[in-house]
């Protein structure tokens, strides 16, 4: 009974939050509510709990939530009169509310929750085959960087094209870089950013057109060596300090070469400002990134040790507080 | 008991102080490879002692000012953001400078235009968009009249081959800018969503995108409890 009350109680904080939170009929607050103390019950932290409630609120997909009522309705009518138990092997119907599946049985708990995959470090993200946050985040960057090389690309081979043979170079490394650029983005937009070697091999694409296009138009003195600044401010802010070490190294080591090869020596203080700026950009975008993660490492823990201080006044008898993030 | 309510511990204000703290380290570095690069530039290139002695103590004076700009952020008491802006603005001065009396070479013929895009970059990283955006206006303008006053007619002939030139030049420093603070702005919203201790916008985005559970069979939602 105790455990009815609780859960009852935790309801209404969360009908108060979804409602402060999200707005809109209480019907629909009240589903959120419902899946979130629901979730919590069974073991989920805030953030998971909070989840739910907004994709129950949302109404658009009903993964997280319990069963609606229809299926209950269903049970209702058969002849079993035993508790029922939810597809996904969570949630107990007794035969006015959904509960928790655990809290029940222990024989019905359900299996540890994994933590998150790591996000990818280093040299490892090039051989697995996984998503990391950090780099979905860069990876917009990245292609909006992309789009702009693409677009200011287009535009300028069509201004005074030096010759037939070179357009068509540029324009065919153009189109190809434009259909990748669209496969990714439109990854993006759907919710599935591409594998991180994905990006990683896209990002090695890029530099790699704009050498072709920097040497086919005479090395040095091709004005398209400007691209590699925004190329490699894509992958600073998005890869891991290590690959926009090598990524960074590569570039400078490659244009270093091919101006030195077509340069007079007159020009290379021209050079040497070139390689350090590139080279500037990447320490910049790495640095930047690195501090926003301690930054949001450190939200986390005060977050957390806020939440638990919450938790403990909570369990000391004070049941109407309000769920972490609600005033 | 007193309810207390959570919410995020800073304001909006405090935010912005933070983010000027925080990013301020970015502006310095990128203040330092310009010094870098002027200085290595100016002992390489002078050919006379009056050519050196005129040109070096410019990049002396921004040495002492990043010293004492990086001395106080080091000591955790940082500048406010506008002394920030200031000294960013100064850099700009000093890198158009550059552009326009650099013997030799000067306005589109000079090859030191590439200073901007970590200055740009390192501010768009630290500002809020109205700021940024002025900013790198500033510097296009800054550039793009000083490569017309000083090439005037001569930038339309051949086609206007030094116009696309110097037109891909500003596209990329306004893409310096644009890109910088399109990152910075989602990080703010990350830390937003991790402050407050909401799902993250990818979090969010894979539970809309969540494919909806397949109807059981019947016999397996009667499972009865052991």
């Amino acid at each position: 009974m105790a455990t009815d009350d609780a859960v009852v109680d935790r309801e209404e904080q969360w009908f108060k939050w979804t409602t402060v939170t999200f707005g809109g009929d209480d019907a629909r607050c009240r589903a959120a509510a419902r899946a979130a103390a629901a979730l919590q019950a069974n073991g989920a932290d805030f953030a998971a709990a909070a989840a739910a409630a907004r994709v129950a609120w949302s109404d658009d997909v009903p993964a997280v939530r319990p069963p609606a009522r229809s299926f209950a309705a269903d049970a209702h009518q058969r002849e079993d009169t035993s508790p029922l138990l939810s597809p996904d092997g969570r949630w107990l119907w007794d035969g006015r509310r959904w509960t928790a599946s655990h809290l029940n049985s222990p024989a019905l708990a359900q299996a540890p929750v994994q933590p998150p995959p790591a996000p990818s470090q280093g040299l490892s993200s090039w051989v697995g085959g996984a998503t990391s946050e950090d780099l979905f985040y860069g990876q917009a960057v990245i292609v909006w960087a992309r789009w702009i090389l693409i677009a200011t690309g287009l535009v300028l081979s069509f201004w005074v094209p030096q010759s037939l043979g070179l357009l068509q170079l540029q324009l065919a490394a153009i189109i190809m870089l434009a259909f990748g650029n669209f496969y990714l983005h439109v990854q993006l937009l759907r919710g599935h950013p591409a594998i991180d070697r994905v990006v990683f091999a896209a990002s090695a694409a890029d530099l790699a057109v704009v050498t072709t296009l920097v040497i086919s138009q005479g090395g040095y003195e091709s004005p398209v060596f400007v691209f590699y600044f925004a190329a490699v401010l894509g992958l600073s802010v998005a890869f891991p300090p290590v690959l926009t070490a090598l990524y960074t190294s590569g570039v400078v080591v490659v244009y270093g070469i091919v101006c030195l090869s077509t340069a007079d020596s007159t020009e290379y203080p021209a050079v040497f400002t070139r390689l350090l700026m590139i080279a500037a950009i990447a320490v910049c975008g790495a640095l930047f990134a690195r501090s926003e993660s301690n930054r949001r490492a450190e939200a986390i823990r005060v977050h957390e040790s806020a939440s638990s201080e919450t938790n403990l006044l909570s369990s000391t008898g004070d049941r109407q507080l309000a769920p972490a993030g609600v005033e | 008991m007193e309810h207390k309510a959570l919410k995020e511990v800073r304001s909006h204000e405090q935010a912005a102080l933070e983010d000027v703290f925080f990013g301020q380290s970015v502006i310095l570095w990128a203040r330092w490879s310009v010094i870098l690069a002027g200085a290595v530039l100016v002992l390489w290139t002078s050919t006379t002692v009056a050519q050196l002695t005129r040109t070096f103590p410019f990049f002396l004076v921004l040495m002492a000012m990043n010293f004492f700009l990086h001395g106080r952020y080091v000591m955790g008491r940082p500048l406010n953001r506008t002394v920030v802006i200031a000294a960013s603005v100064a850099d700009l001065v000093l890198i158009t400078a550059i552009v326009v009396f650099w013997p030799g070479a000067v306005g589109l013929n000079n090859q030191f235009f590439v200073l901007y895009y970590p200055v740009v970059f390192a501010f768009a990283l630290v500002f809020p968009r109205a700021i940024e955006a002025a900013y790198t206006v500033i510097a296009m303008l800054a550039y793009a009249t000083a490569c017309f006053v000083l090439g005037g007619t001569a930038l339309f002939a051949n086609g206007a081959v030094d116009l696309k030139t110097l037109l891909m030049r500003l596209i990329v420093m306004a893409a310096m800018g644009f890109l910088g603070n399109y990152y910075f702005r989602i990080q703010r919203d990350r830390l937003r969503r991790v402050s407050q201790g909401t799902p993250s916008a990818l979090e969010e985005l894979k539970a809309r995108l969540a494919p909806a559970p397949a109807p059981a069979p019947a016999s397996a939602q009667r499972r009865v409890r052991s």
